[in-house]
């Protein structure tokens, strides 16, 4: 066959996606460089979470907005992440070639187990299903009593790569966030459009179409489910050297549901919206938080007030368009 | 452990059955006539609490604060109605979760910012807080007998209106299938208030009566919301009936399981281990079945097509 | 003769107490249309469904140019080459006509675990799905978004899925059925210029088009087989006539307008 394109590879479409998500990435950075020139070193830390956030709901957007998988267990993936960097590091095992590789396949594993339990049903009892696995790995972890137990345990050291302590800084650990989520969003952006992007893309609205195309709807939700849990543990285990602390609240329902609420309000299927949104609800808690103890109340009355207010999600608010091939 | 202590553990977990039945029969019903996802239905738990002991410390009496704490719920369950979730009704789910959330958010807060972080304290009244004797030698708690007879009668009254009446029948035909209802020409907003804030208010009661048990705070909704939307994926959703068994069963296991499991566990495994094990195993109980049951019936216990 | 493209043997099926499928035998041969009538709920949807495996038959087996695929998934059975027109036109809305039909041809392909090119982008795929556009007549609208064609147009994308994927057999349940007069004609057209190339099990209520598609006909009513044969035999059984095609074949032959 020929396998040499003639046309451009880059379609307009793609384009698009790819340049919204570079500007996306370039604010970010942007937004560090000012910070460090600034000497802001409080937000400094708080471009990072807002990175390190943006990764777990990235990996959850796709999840719900390319796979049309509304998983409410989220948080344990991500609480995976978390305690393998805090068990690797423990024993020495700083490097985070291995503690994010070891964290993304732990979880894509345990996912390759549960995934297909949930899998057999949509829907409402889908999303229960996969709370119900979250929550399970909570209370594993809240018995972890040699980790911490119901308290969690501090990071022994921070992580290194090939010997340098790459994350030695608040700084610096935003700076490789934010590159790792240039890589995720854009390899993300990338797929949306590729072959396996356009069949399960076509899966969220008809899968009895997709599966008489001769595609087996299962294996391919699985294999989203189960990246999708990957690319959640190597947030986790960002967020563990941001927090340089890890517990089982990492691995709380109510993390899940936050989770859930970013990538809503960036736009189901609008990537770099879920970073937008990550960093409006992050932003929302550090400044209103500043003032109020009760920041959460401005925190609810925007987000009903952006439901009520139809289709204003973030996304479509910043011209974000919907990610993939363009139908 | 002997057989009355099992006895009472039995009783105790019907009791929290009974608490989730309360709450999960509304949630059940608004999710199986309005296909609607309330995540803020654990609120109205909270507001019927809050308001409870608020005027029942107001009237220095616990009936007048009853009927007032549940009547004022009833009435705020109407307006978060009125004014968010009529409009959500019509959206996708993931809309109705991020909304429903954002009301969670605003509640919880506002009930700090009145009442304060720390829980209040909020007592069953005199009369109604000593013993009943079960046997000659088993006292129980008349209050939490009352909560599993009130549990009880609340089902059975809500077998009547489904069963029995004009309105129960629509909720049954609009839990199947919404277009008959449409058909017949009834005004689905309409007999959507009615359900909610009926729901509402046995969420409410489910606050009041549990609260003097429990402690009363702003988030005391959040997991009895999650236990709620068990109760009614397990029972299937739409089925008061179905909620009904669940609750029970949901509500045992789990008191069973704290009760019991690392007394149990130290048998197996040694005392150390099932110290640290035994508390998460019995945590995990529920949502360990939850997952048996539904692999086996992914449509839950009784699904709504069919049985209410 | 040459083997059957399919083969049904003994195949059961229940819906609770309504017994669906009874006992039903049917092959289909190579090249052949082979139709499929009978009156509204005599079973040809289900049949077709477990056919193509959206439903399990109870027993009995499903058999494909040889090969037993009672127990494949849907998946497993369109990539051995069965390609159905549903009842109730089943596209991807919210995909171009051109996206509906790439999508159908990379279901015949292994390449959508590892080929990272933008699946729009490639020439090859192009090329192919306006092939099978331009059959159907399609050519110009396969920049549009499914949901905005009209209905006989979403029926004859559908038909463009199926041939995209160069099917062994086509299952097309009613490809007329709620299309306006040309475009029925148009179909009809079509599907007789495939004759002979694709073998097809057809159902169809517009008996004009099945008489002048079908070599054989097998006619099902309450779920068995009453009478299978070419059509002159089919039109001539009095049962048939009686229990079925009265109404129609007088239609069909006394000129109503
Ligand atoms: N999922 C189902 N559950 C129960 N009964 C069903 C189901 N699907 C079909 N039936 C019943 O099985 C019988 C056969 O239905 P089927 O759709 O196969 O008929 P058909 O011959 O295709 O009719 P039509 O010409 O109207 O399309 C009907 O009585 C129908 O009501
Ligand atoms: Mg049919």
């Amino acid at each position: 066959m020929n396998d040499m394109n003639r046309a451009a590879v880059v379609n307009p479409a793609l384009k698009q996606d790819l340049l919204t998500g570079f500007a996306v990435i370039g604010a970010l950075f942007a937004a560090l460089a000012t910070a460090q020139i600034a000497g802001a070193p409080y937000l400094t830390s708080l471009i990072g979470r807002i990175a390190i956030t943006s990764i777990a709901a990235l990996s959850l957007s796709f999840l719900i907005g390319q796979a049309g998988l509304v998983s409410f267990g989220h948080a344990a993936p991500i609480g995976i992440g978390a305690y393998v960097a805090l068990m690797l590091a423990a024993g020495g095992t700083t490097d985070l070639s291995i503690q994010l590789s070891a964290a993304f396949i732990l979880a894509a594993l345990i996912a390759l187990i549960t995934g297909p339990i949930a899998l057999k049903t949509r829907g409402v009892t889908f999303i229960m299903l996969t709370l119900a696995f979250a929550q399970m790995f909570f209370y594993v972890a809240s018995s972890l009593v040699s980790w911490g137990g119901d308290d969690g345990m501090a990071l022994a050291q921070r992580s290194t790569l090939f010997g340098y302590q790459i994350l030695r800084t608040d700084a610096m650990l935003a700076a490789f966030s934010i590159a790792l989520l240039a890589v995720i969003l854009l390899a993300n952006t990338w797929m949306a459009h590729t072959r396996f992007g356009l069949v399960l893309k076509a899966m969220t609205e008809n899968e009895r179409r997709v599966a008489a195309n001769g595609f087996e709807v299962n294996h391919f939700l699985l294999y989203a489910f189960v990246i999708a849990a990957g690319v959640a543990a190597v947030s986790g285990v960002l967020l563990a050297n941001q927090a340089n602390y890890v517990s089982p609240a990492y691995l709380n329902w109510h993390r899940s549901g936050e989770l859930i609420v970013i990538v809503v309000l960036g736009g189901v299927g609008r990537l770099p919206g879920a970073v937008l949104a990550s960093a409006l609800v992050i932003l929302f808690e550090e400044f209103l938080g500043h003032y109020t103890e009760y920041w959460k109340l401005g925190l609810g009355l925007t987000i009903v007030a952006i439901v009520l207010l139809r289709g204003r999600d973030l996304g479509a608010f910043f011209g974000v368009r919907n990610q993939g091939a363009r139908p | 452990m002997n057989s009355s202590l099992v006895l009472l553990q039995l009783l105790n977990g019907l009791q929290l059955g009974m608490v989730l039945f309360l709450v999960a029969a509304g949630l059940t019903l608004v999710f199986g006539v309005m296909d609607f996802i309330n995540l803020a239905h654990g609120v109205q738990y909270t507001l019927g609490a809050y308001l409870t002991a608020a005027s029942t410390a107001y009237f220095a009496n616990f009936g007048i604060g009853l009927i007032v704490g549940l009547a004022s719920a009833a009435v705020l369950g109407y307006l978060l109605e009125l004014l968010v979730f009529r409009v959500l009704t019509s959206r996708s789910h993931l809309e109705q979760v991020l909304g429903t959330f954002g009301v969670i958010l605003i509640v919880t807060d506002a009930m700090k910012l009145i009442f304060g972080p720390a829980p209040i304290s909020f007592s069953a009244p005199e009369a109604l807080s000593g013993m009943v004797m079960l046997t000659p030698t088993l006292a129980y708690p008349l209050w939490r007998m009352l909560i599993i007879l009130a549990g009880v009668g609340v089902a059975l009254l809500l077998w009547l209106l489904v069963a029995r009446t004009r309105i129960g029948m629509l909720v049954r035909a609009g839990s199947t299938d919404r277009e008959i209802v449409d058909l017949m020409g009834v005004n689905i907003d309409r007999l959507f208030v009615l359900v909610f804030v009926f729901g509402a208010l046995l969420a409410a009661f489910a606050g009041a009566m549990a609260g003097p048990l429990i402690s009363v705070e702003p988030t005391m909704g959040d997991n009895i919301v999650i236990l709620a939307f068990v109760v009614i994926v397990v029972g299937g959703i739409g089925s008061v009936r179905g909620a009904f068994f669940a609750a029970i069963l949901i509500g045992v296991v789990d008191v069973l399981g704290r009760a019991f499991a690392t007394t149990l566990l130290k048998s197996v495994i040694g005392a150390s281990a099932a110290t640290a094990a035994g508390p998460a195993l019995a945590s995990m109980l529920i949502y360990i079945l939850m997952v048996l049951i539904l692999m086996a019936r992914p449509a839950g216990l009784f699904s709504a097509s069919g049985a209410t | 003769m040459s083997d059957p493209v399919l083969e049904l043997e003994h195949l059961q099926m229940h819906f609770g107490a309504l017994h669906v499928t009874r006992d039903v035998s049917i092959e289909v041969r190579p090249g052949e249309v082979h139709a499929l009538i009978g009156p509204n709920g005599a079973g040809k949807t289900t049949l077709i469904s477990q056919i193509s495996g959206q439903l399990q038959p109870h027993s009995g087996s499903v058999i494909l140019a040889g090969e037993n695929i009672t127990q494949l998934s849907v998946a497993e059975r369109a990539r051995r080459g069965l390609s159905r027109v549903f009842q109730i036109s089943n596209v991807i809305q919210s995909y171009s006509a051109l996206a509906n039909v790439v999508l159908a041809i990379i279901g015949t392909e292994d390449g959508v675990w590892w080929r990272w090119r933008p699946a729009l982008s490639d020439t090859s795929l192009a090329d192919r799905a306006m092939n099978a556009l331009a059959q159907v007549g399609l050519a110009d609208k396969a920049q549009s978004i499914a949901s905005d064609l009209s209905y006989g147009e979403r029926r004859a994308l559908e038909l463009a899925i199926t041939l995209a994927q160069n099917p062994r057999l086509l299952l097309l349940d009613e490809p007329m059925a709620g299309v306006g007069r040309e475009e029925s004609g148009a179909l009809t057209k079509l599907l007789a210029s495939l004759k002979g190339r694709v073998s097809m099990l057809l159902i169809e209520h517009d008996m004009n088009a099945v008489f002048a598609l079908a070599d054989r006909l097998t006619v099902l009513i309450g779920g068995a087989v009453a009478l299978t044969g070419p059509p002159a035999e089919i039109k001539a059984s009095p049962l048939v006539r009686q229990a079925y095609l009265g109404e129609e074949i007088q239609a069909a032959t006394g000129g109503a307008a």
